[in-house]
Formats: C-alpha cells, structure tokens, sequence
C-alpha cells in the first residue's frame, strides 16, 4: 500500500512509526490538505489516504471522505489528534478504513497497525490487488536502472535504462543510384534534421547516425517515457513533413523499432559502443522491421500510456520478445 | 507606422545616393501605377527633378499613401534582383531594416513581405494592410462539433480546459504559418492567411490542427469522449477593415456554407479554389465529394488502416 497524508499540523512527521518501506507498505509521505485534490489525482490504486482532522468541520470530513471514496481503490483513514469525533462507528458506516485517535497517534501508528488495516480491507473484500499487467509492469521496472527525466541527470561513463529508437530511411540503395551524391547528401541532412528535431521534443537525442538513420535515446525513469507519443507522432506527421520540407521529390518511407534496454552511456565513440539493447534494436530495426512500419516490444507498451493500445497489433515474436506493430494513419485516398 | 525621422533619413539617402530619378519614378510605378513625379513635385517637364528633392517628394508621397512597407520591399527586391537585368545597390538598407524592426516590423524571407516580427502583438492585418482595400486571402474557419451538448454534459471549469486548449492548438498553428485569428466565438473561429503560398498554408495548417486534436484527444481530453472539430477551407476577395465585425464578404459566407453544410465531423473540406493550388503530392490527400451536379468540394479525413 501507497500510504499519503494531508495534515496542516506541523507534528505530522511524528504520526507515523514507519522509517523504512517494506514489500507491503510505502513510506508515509505528507501533504499540506490544500494539494489534496491535486495528489489524489495522481495517487495509485490501493494507496491509504490519511487526512488529519485538525480544524476541519464534519461537513468538511465527511466531503473529504466522499471525494477519496469516489477515486477507485483509495481508503480513507482519519487522523484525530484533538479527539473531536464522538462517533467513531458511523466513520466505518461512511466507508473510512481506519480511525486514529488522540492516544494512538502520541504512540505512532505502526506497520502492525497498518496490516491490521490491510487484514481489514482483504475481510470487507475492499482490497486492491493488482493485476497480472500491473505486476508485469512493476517486473519490468525493477530490472531497469533509471536515466531520470532529463538528460541532466545522465552521466557518461555509467550505466543506464533508456528507450531506444531505431529509425531508417527505405530504399538506400534505390536511392544511392537514383540521385547525385550532394543531391542525396542535403536530402539526408534534411531527413536526419527532421528526426533531430521531431525526438529533441520528446527529449529524444539522436545518439548514433550513418546516412540513412541511426538510433535514437529517451532518458526512462522508470514511470513513464515520451518515446512512444514520439514514434507515433513521427509516423503521423511524416507527410507534412514530404510536403513542407523533405527534399525527395516523392513520399519518403522509413522504418521505425523501439526498445528498452541498458546501455553504457558514452558521449564519443558511440560507434563502437557493444551492447546487448544496442544490438537487438539494430537487428529488431534492419531484420523484423518491414518498409513504413513502427514496430515496438510489449515492454514499451507496457509501460506506456494505455490509449497507445488500440493502436498496436500483435506482430509475433522476435529474439525472445513479443512485438506489436503500429497501425498505419491513411492520409490518401486511395493507398495508405 | 508613426513618423520616424531615422527611417525618413535613410530612405531619402538611400534613394537620392543609390539610383536616378527616372528609376526612383519606375520604382513607385509598381505600387502606385500611375505615379508622375513631375506632377506631384511641381516640377515642369522639361527641367530635371534633383535627386534629393525627388527622393523627398517620393518619401512623402508613400507614406501620405500608406504604403512605407511596400516601398521598401520593392527596394529589397531590386536591390537582391536588379531592375530590368541591370544590378542595383540600394545603400543604407541595412540601416532601412534596422528601424523597421526597432517599430516591431521585419522581413520574411519566405514570404518575401515585411510583417510584424515576433515582439508586438499581432495585428490581424499583420501590420501592413490598409484599411477598406481589398486583397486576396485563404481562409480557415473551424467548429467544435456539439458544442450544446458539451455544454450541458460538463462542468464549466471542463469546458473551459478543453476550449482553452483547443484554441491553443488553432492559434499554435495559424501564427506559425503566418495566418491571423480574424473571429474566436468560444466553439469556433476564423482565421485568415494572407502571405506566401497562402491556399497550401490554409491546407497544412488544417491538416496539422486535426492531427495535433488527435493526439490531444488520446492523452489530455478532459472529456469523456474525443473532442471533434469540423474544418473548411475556402479563397477569394475580401475587402478588410481592422475592425473585422466589419468585413461582409462574398468570399468568408461561402466559407461559412461550406463549414456548415458540407463539412463534417474531423475533417477539412476545402473548395475547388483551394484545392487546384495544392500540387500534386497535398491534392492527393484529399477526396472529391460532389455536391451537386458537377459541382465539387474535395475532403480530408485522417484514417487507419
């Protein structure tokens, strides 16, 4: 259990006995009761959602109650360091979790005191558990090292968790035949700024280039990673793109793969970089990868955002990875 | 543009130290065609103009016109091209442009015009157009589809999130396209692009706002259900007036048909007018839908396979 409280009382920090998190608790983490609306939207399912009653009228409590209720899988628990409620039964009625008094809290509440409130919720049959996703998730998340959210807590040297991103322009040797070197040369330059400047939004780097493509990092902390809104945009605004600025005469095509994997992170010579995540986003990029497709492994879905799911289809299995395969935008009307 | 007496100097300079009077005459022929320095200076025929008396009676004569900006456009551009296959060195343009852009106004290379720059406000005639004149725009006029019924279903702290950022989304696109929000009525708008290729700008732009309203409506929709937008594109004469409650325009009614009664839900419905400007890789993303015998509009939707 996530444990949160809302507490304006300068004495919160003492309410807790709790100095290490466990496998089944989180540590305590405290909020003045004006951020409640803005943290309990973010909260997790199954968090325990303290709220000090220090100053509040019933009216109050009982609509604070209300509002965790609401949120699905949050239990409220309530805080009474001046003993105002009389009647503690009715709180249970109301759905609360759990009720701290005045004696109680001068102890501290104690994780046995936490699973007891945990044994009480599995008994009402009100206990969150999670699904095989979420433990999938969770899974995945452990293996990794965090690059943080942004590339100012990426040292080179060490190493980290990053999206990768493939991206390869189709038909190099077509091309190499059909346009003059510096014909060819200006178009790529133009290619590999699209990309620079498309990824740069998504706080994407372009981490190795060769002519056609290259690969593309995304710092991962853990929780969330742009990279995936980033493919998608790339494949939804590639014809604006061959309209407005590409220097092809006709409607580019190029692949795109991304994976999570840890790299070694290096700033020269990436070119000679060895690396197992490395290597499969290459293979997964020029071997699996068909013309004009966005391919991803389930671990990028997975931790991504769920509206992304509609819009993937299984697309087999490759080096010991389930794929899925981006559905294409059809922009014209007659062929996609 | 208020009188500059720094910009006043170097226009008369440049012209009176860079060209001949007969060139200066051709050169405001190409704004105001039948411009005759003789009559305006009151200097008879047959005695020669001064160079500084001309470059005077030319400053005061496109600024009593309103047509400053112009005038030094085709001063960039006979000084970048020449005129009539001879070179000319306009002197002092550097300086020309720098006061321009001390009053908020710069020159787009890509639209070949001076507009505003990025430090004013912008103005919906982009700084340059004049009053009760008539010109030729692109127009751009979007609706949020069931707005009654959004309405009634949300809150009004929702609805002002999902407006707010829809307009966050046209305005993005317009300014960077150089087009102007002529009307902004809460659930819809106009916007007018004046510039460049101007029916592509109209298109892309369209095209862009539906895409980035996709990708809002997959993460950042406050609503339940996506927010949909009908798009209609047509060009045409207007007559503009800053005041645009002012402008009545064949042109922005036969846009407002087409948005109302053709267009639908997602997509951008352009006219025929629009449509033979795009060249032929945009024009394929577009579909004839007939409206009546003959008669056609041409239709994006974005789609998956």
């Amino acid at each position: 259990l996530d444990i949160l409280v809302f507490s304006n009382s300068r004495k919160a920090d003492g309410y807790f006995k709790i100095k290490r998190k466990s496998n089944d608790f989180s540590l305590p983490q405290i909020f003045p009761r004006e951020d409640f609306n803005k943290v309990l939207k973010n909260a997790e399912p199954g968090t325990l959602v303290y709220l000090d009653l220090s100053g509040l009228e019933m009216v109050q409590v009982s609509r604070y109650i209300r509002t965790i209720l609401k949120a699905d899988d949050l239990y409220p628990g309530l805080l009474d360091p001046l003993g105002k409620i009389t009647d503690v039964a009715h709180l249970f009625h109301e759905g609360v979790a759990d009720y701290v008094d005045k004696a109680t809290l001068r102890e501290g509440i104690t994780v046995q005191r936490l699973n007891q409130v945990f044994k009480y919720l599995l008994e009402t049959g009100r206990a969150y558990t999670k699904t095989a996703e979420e433990r999938t998730r969770e899974e995945i998340r452990s293996r990794y090292i965090s690059s943080g959210n942004s590339w100012s807590d990426v040292v080179p040297g060490r190493e980290y968790t990053f999206c990768l991103m493939f991206v390869e322009l189709d038909g190099a040797v077509e091309m190499e035949k059909m346009y003059g070197r510096d014909t060819l040369a200006r178009a790529l330059g133009s290619f590999r700024s699209y990309i620079e400047s498309l990824v740069g939004s998504f706080n994407g780097r372009i981490w190795i280039w060769s002519g056609f493509g290259g690969v593309v990092l995304f710092p991962f902390n853990l929780t969330r990673s742009d990279s995936l809104k980033c493919g998608l945009c790339l494949v939804l605004f590639k014809h604006l793109y061959d309209i407005e600025e590409s220097i092809f005469p006709n409607f580019i095509s190029f692949r795109l793969a991304l994976s999570i994997g840890n790299i070694l992170y290096t700033e020269v010579g990436t070119g000679h970089v060895i690396s197992d995540s490395l290597n499969y986003i290459y293979h997964l990029g020029q071997q699996f990868a068909e013309p004009g497709r966005f391919y991803i492994t389930e671990e990028v879905l997975l931790i991504s955002h769920t509206a992304f799911m509609e819009f993937f289809l299984e697309s087999g299995e490759f080096e010991g990875r389930k794929i899925y395969r981006m559905r294409l935008p059809i922009h014209f009307r007659n062929t996609c | 543009l208020k009188r500059n007496l720094k910009l006043e100097k170097y226009i008369i300079d440049a012209l009176s130290q860079s060209m001949t009077v007969h060139l200066m005459e051709r050169l405001v022929r190409r704004i105001i065609p039948d411009y005759d320095l003789h009559r305006r200076s009151g200097f008879p025929e047959n005695i020669p103009i001064p160079q500084v008396d001309a470059a005077e009676q030319v400053y005061m004569d496109i600024v009593s016109e309103n047509l400053l900006t112009r005038f030094v456009e085709v001063l960039i551009d006979v000084n970048r091209n020449g005129y009539m296959g001879r070179p000319v060195s306009v002197r002092l343009l550097p300086q020309i442009m720098n006061e321009l852009e001390e009053v908020g106004l710069s020159y787009n290379e890509k639209y070949g015009a001076i507009v505003e720059g990025n430090r004013r406000v912008k103005t919906v005639g982009w700084g340059v157009l004049r009053e009760g004149f008539t010109y030729e725009f692109s127009f751009l006029s979007f609706d949020i589809v069931g707005n009654s019924e959004l309405v009634r279903r949300y809150t009004k702290k929702e609805i002002l999130k999902g407006y707010t950022d829809v307009k966050r989304i046209v305005m993005r696109m317009v300014n960077k396209r150089e087009g102007r929000m002529w009307r902004w009525e809460g659930d819809g708008g106009l916007a007018a692009f004046y510039f460049g290729n101007k029916n592509v700008q109209v298109t892309l732009g369209s095209i862009e706002i539906l895409l980035e309203l996709f990708i809002y409506n997959l993460f950042e929709c406050p609503f339940r259900e996506p927010l949909s937008m009908r798009i209609a594109a047509h060009t045409g004469p207007c007559q503009f007036f800053h005041n645009v409650n002012e402008i009545r325009s064949a042109t922005i009614n036969r846009l407002i048909e087409i948005e109302t009664q053709y267009s639908d839900s997602d997509s951008l419905t352009i006219s025929p007018s629009v449509y033979t400007d795009l060249g032929t890789k945009l024009a394929t993303f577009f579909q004839p839908i007939e409206i009546s015998s003959r008669s056609y509009l041409y239709r994006y939707k974005l789609q998956w396979e």
